[in-house]
């Protein structure tokens, strides 16, 4: 499974996709894991992911990786969320808010969800662009040195990578037919 | 001949230059790929048009089919096709909902009042109207958990509508109830008990309030329940009779177990003193002709008289002993007499007296009928209550993750319960045209702080002859009591009750009552308040010659209207009035006095007898005593007879002694006066002699 997952964002880095999916990705995998879940914005946004072009796989194994460690982040994020809570000048907004409908479900009022929220589309850019650009150096210069390293050519040999990537290109062969 | 390779339709020959760089080369990400087709495809020279060759090698057009699949995927940010099969999936939860909504929410809706009421619930005909939004409901029938065949309540067809605002925010606000019938307490065909896995744990208490306080405390007939061994068995400890009997038992026990160990020596004693006496009677005193023998036999005579005196003597002391020890007995026993009184009297004051003091002579009739329904009534609320606080304990604080906890900035808003039932009104009929069926219920809610409302309930029911008419105030909010306060009234309903036994024994009554209630009930503890009757119409059938049926039913006959006023104070204290406490407790004074009396008398009799029995087995042990006292006296009688006939024997070896000195002496004296005799007359010869050889001389 977890082969699996490097394999498939080997793939992304490597295949002609735009670098700002696994940019994009790799933001909203943070604002996920900053924002504890069980709400409705956790929800969408995690929807969202599936509704938009970014890379599953690089977001799915960026929030794995990430969320254990989340919990370090509360006594900020909480402190953040307060901070924005509380602003005089948005309790007008703020209470609207609280008194519509499903806001509940969302959680906007806990400290937790509002500075992850806050945090995570702060974030987002920063993380975007470095994610980017890593791509794009990546692939104009890093991928071919990597690719000449004994070890990678050993490692793009081994029959199970072998089967992956064919996997890999059969699915986004099967999805563009669709398409 | 091979296939001529294809391109895909993207990738034509010519493609204008502003569609070729702007929908194609910027899509391709990969430099090489962008290599590849700046390769393949030219700008002609007007620098209008890219031109690829016409004709393309295999891996020309597989590498373009590649690219062509990636400028297709590096089109736009959406995912249409995840988002048409959101939409499908959207749709077919629509088309669940459509069709399988109804039986989802009644299987919810069945399971959430079950472990509500603990019981089982049955709709009929549910149907969801998602639109309104709101429920309705063909019947609804609510099983009593405290009697699995009677309904708590069953409604008819019933209408609920949702605040939508709210049921968006997750909270089930009923702003309007409508339903047709309401009915209680009606029968069920199936038992309505939970099957075990099911049904809720039952409470964990002994709380005495889950019962109405029982009302026969008030006028239990306390003669009923006395029985007189047992009376006397609980009380046996505090008598002095049985503790003096038994400390005296051991004194006579001891008694006997000592002159039982000394009988025996005594035996041996009688036996040696008569071994003895016949020793020295064998000594004839005629027989001895010497002094010395005699002194000899007298000497042995002594001896055994001395003996016997001892044994006499050690006899007649253990015989004073025992006479003084039994004349002891014989004291104590009469002493025991008095204390067997003393204990009598005691015991027969242990039966009470009938005291009305603190309880309505009248309530003696009437309170034994209300306790059932009172309990009933009394049960149906706590159930309603119960069912209230699992609605309550339900409300959780929402939480975003088990793991991670934030705090949450609550503003103005007019915040409600996860579920509020606002208003339920029902009303058939017309008060003024004496046919009337009303019930309103008000802010039933899972969290009462949230609401501004206590919980309230009213109910009433008219028809041509009776009225019914109940309030009742649950408030549970932060700061308040939490008491149920109820108030009912019910006027001219009629009762007929069959024959029971008791204090006043009746073979049926009838008539017209009306009850009043005023009660407070906690959570836990009694309930606390006042509860009115009114009797009217009475009609009793009494058995013939009853001593306190009859007259208490010329009493009730006396006046048109029997009130029984009933208090119920803190910790289930009952005190009673009515309007017929005076005469009633005359007449029933009277009667109970004489059955106090019988009592006492039976108490006294069963003491007596017990305390007689007693008494009698220290006599066995007195006649035992007795018997030792006669077997000593036979021993001293023996004893002083042997040591009379020694005395006897002595005193002959006395006179036996003086015989014989008096015959030596007679016969010393004899012998000297043969001696004086024959001196004097030697002297006389001798004087003559010395006379003649005197004279001879002279001569």
């Amino acid at each position: 499974m977890i082969v699996n997952a490097v394999a498939r964002v080997v793939a992304a880095l490597n295949s002609n996709r735009r670098p700002g999916e696994i940019g994009a990705a790799a933001g909203c995998a943070v604002a996920l894991a900053l924002i504890p879940a069980g709400n409705l914005i956790w929800i969408a946004l995690f929807v969202a992911l599936f509704l938009v072009k970014v890379n599953l796989s690089v977001a799915l194994l960026t929030l794995a990786a990430l969320s254990p460690f989340a919990g370090l982040t509360d006594p900020l994020l909480d402190s953040i969320g307060y901070r924005i809570l509380t602003v005089a000048a948005l309790q007008g907004p703020l209470t609207t808010l609280y008194n519509l409908p499903i806001a509940p479900f969302t959680g906007f009022n806990n400290t937790l969800v509002a500075g992850g929220l806050a945090l995570g589309l702060v974030l987002w850019i920063p993380v975007y662009a470095a994610a980017r650009a890593f791509v794009q150096i990546y692939r104009n210069t890093l991928r071919a040195k990597i690719a000449a390293l004994p070890p990678v050519r050993w490692f793009v040999k081994l029959p199970i990578v072998q089967r992956i990537t064919g996997w890999v290109r059969w699915a986004n062969g099967a999805y563009s037919r669709v398409r | 001949m091979a296939a001529q390779p294809k391109a895909p339709k993207l990738f034509k020959a010519t493609i204008p230059r502003d569609r070729f760089e702007r929908r194609i080369l910027k899509r391709v990400v990969l430099r090489e790929e962008r290599s590849f087709l700046l390769e393949l495809y030219a700008l002609d020279e007007a620098g209008t048009t890219y031109t690829r060759p016409l004709e393309l090698t295999a891996d020309q057009a597989r590498r373009l089919r590649t690219i062509a699949a990636a400028v297709r995927h590096n089109r736009g940010v959406l995912q249409p096709v995840k988002l048409a099969l959101l939409g499908a999936v959207a749709a077919a939860a629509l088309v669940f909902v459509v069709f399988f909504a109804d039986n989802l929410i009644e299987r919810g809706a069945t399971r959430g009042l079950e472990s509500l009421f603990g019981a089982r619930v049955e709709f009929g005909e549910l149907r969801v109207r998602p639109l309104q939004p709101g429920v309705s409901f063909g019947s609804l029938a609510v099983a009593d958990k405290n009697r699995p065949y009677r309904n708590l309540f069953e409604l008819g067809y019933t209408e609920l509508r949702f605040d939508l605002a709210q049921a968006l925010r997750g909270k089930l606000v009923a702003r309007n109830i409508e339903t047709q019938e309401v009915r209680w307490n009606t029968e069920r065909e199936q038992s309505g008990a939970l099957p075990p896995e099911r049904a809720p744990a039952p409470p964990d208490t002994d709380d005495p309030a889950l019962e109405f306080p029982r009302l026969d405390q008030l006028v239990s007939d306390r003669f009923a329940d006395i029985d007189p061994e047992e009376l006397i068995r609980s009380h046996y400890g505090r008598l002095t009779t049985p503790e003096h009997l038994t400390a005296f038992a051991r004194e006579i026990e001891d008694s006997i177990d000592r002159y039982q160990a000394e009988i025996p020596g005594l035996e041996a004693r009688a036996r040696s003193a008569a071994e003895r006496a016949e020793e020295v009677t064998d000594i004839r005193p005629a027989e001895l002709r010497s002094v010395d023998a005699v002194r000899d036999a007298y000497r042995t005579v002594e001896r055994a008289y001395l003996e016997l005196d001892d044994g006499v003597e050690e006899v007649r002391r253990i015989r004073a002993d025992l006479q003084e020890e039994t004349q002891r007995y014989r004291n104590e026993l009469e002493r025991t007499g008095v204390l067997i009184q003393d204990d009598i009297a005691y015991l027969r004051e242990l039966v009470p007296e009938f005291d009305f003091t603190d309880a309505s002579a009248i309530a003696a009739f009437v309170v034994p009928e209300l306790y059932e329904p009172l309990n009933e009534q009394y049960q149906r609320i706590r159930t309603v209550w119960d069912a209230i606080d699992r609605l309550r304990a339900r409300e959780r604080p929402d939480s975003p993750d088990a793991g991670r906890v934030g705090r949450s900035i609550e503003y103005p808003a007019r915040n409600y319960p996860r579920v509020l039932l606002e208003r339920v009104a029902f009303s058939v009929g017309d008060r003024a045209a004496r046919d009337l069926y009303e019930l309103t219920v008000g802010a039933v809610s899972s969290e009462p702080r949230l609401v501004d409302d206590p919980t309230t309930a009213q109910f009433a029911r008219f028809d041509d002859e009776r009225e019914i008419e109940a309030g009742g105030v649950l408030d549970m909010r932060d700061g308040s009591a939490g008491e149920l306060e109820i108030a009912s009234k019910m006027n001219g309903f009629e009762f007929s009750i069959g024959g029971r036994s008791g204090i006043v024994s009746i073979e049926g009554a009838k008539g017209k009552y009306d009850l009043e209630t005023d009660l407070r009930i906690r959570r836990s503890g009694f309930p606390q308040g006042a509860v009115r009757v009114g009797l009217e119409e009475l009609a009793l059938e009494v058995p013939e010659g009853d001593q306190i049926a009859s007259p208490a039913r010329d009493i009730l006959y006396s006046i048109p209207r029997v009130s029984v006023d009933l208090e119920f104070g803190p910790g289930g204290a009952i005190s009673a009035h009515s309007n017929l406490d005076g005469p009633f407790q005359a007449e029933l004074r009277g009667f109970f006095e004489s059955r106090r009396r019988e009592l006492q008398q039976r108490v006294g009799d069963e003491a007596e007898r017990r305390l007689q029995d007693e008494l009698s087995q220290r006599e066995d042990q007195l006649a035992e005593l007795r018997r030792y006292r006669e077997q000593v006296e036979g021993y001293v009688a023996r004893v002083e007879e042997y040591r009379a006939e020694v005395a006897t024997l002595r005193t002959r070896l006395d006179s036996r002694t003086a015989d014989l000195e008096q015959e030596a002496e007679r016969r010393v004296r004899d012998a000297a006066e043969e001696a004086r005799r024959e001196a004097e007359g030697r002297a006389r010869e001798e004087a003559e002699q010395q006379i003649d050889r005197a004279l001879d001389r002279f001569r």
